[in-house]
């Protein structure tokens, strides 16, 4: 399940979509939006996104991260527009075998998509707007 | 060839513009889109240094020449923040 959306995002259908009998381990990360940054107090957070190129990356991320671990399956989901104080941004399932990998491959697939993707945050603050600076994506 | 601009975050911004057309040539080096960018989007030109081209939702490798053909979209691709 890859997903790029401006609705909330489904948590539970996120995690089926990784579960398997084979499966003794699902890691789940959620990335949600925080009240503070830079000692400024956020009041909510905008999301943008080149949808169709971060689905793309989406499934050849999880492909890719199928090889690197032993892992039997990787579900992302990424929402769009603006959203409140502990509202989730992303949603990340993985599962596997055993715990070991599944917490791996999980890290490893938020830490690629925050430096990566087509993916971009603006913070609301008490005295206006910005976006977050960011990371030059080096290909 | 005719090829599509398709701006986002800070770029749409700097541009004023979501999408844009443009002319360029089938082998373009990156000074060349630079240059024209820059012509049409002056306040778009200081941060294309940090800018990551795609070509038809596919990140280009490296600093070599673009190859377009007719109808290409380029993406700009400001620094990334997502997750």
């Amino acid at each position: 399940m890859f997903v790029v959306s401006d609705l909330p995002i489904n948590r539970e259908e996120l995690v089926k979509s990784v579960e398997s009998q084979e499966a003794g381990a699902i890691a789940v990360f959620d990335g949600v939006v925080r009240n503070n940054a830079d000692g400024k107090k956020v009041l909510r957070m905008e999301y943008e996104a080149h949808k169709e190129m971060a689905e793309n990356m989406m499934k050849e991320l999880a492909e890719k991260t199928m090889k690197k671990y032993p892992v039997l399956g990787v579900a992302i989901q990424h929402r769009t527009g603006m959203l409140e104080i502990g509202e989730s941004s992303v949603t990340i399932a993985v599962s596997s075998a055993h715990r070991a990998e599944a917490f791996e491959a999980c890290r490893y697939v938020i830490d690629t998509l925050k430096v990566t993707f087509p993916i971009w945050k603006k913070e609301y603050f008490e005295e206006g707007s910005n976006w977050v600076k960011g990371t030059p994506v080096k290909v | 060839m005719k090829i599509k601009l398709r701006f986002f975050a800070m770029c749409r911004e700097l541009a004023g513009e979501e999408h844009a057309t443009i002319d360029l040539p089938q082998s373009c080096d990156r000074q060349r889109l630079h240059s024209e960018i820059g012509t049409l989007f002056p306040r778009l030109f200081k941060l294309l240094p940090q800018v990551a081209i795609a070509i038809n939702n596919e990140y280009v490798r490296g600093d070599g020449n673009l190859k377009l053909k007719d109808g290409d979209e380029i993406s700009f691709i400001p620094p990334v923040s997502g997750g």
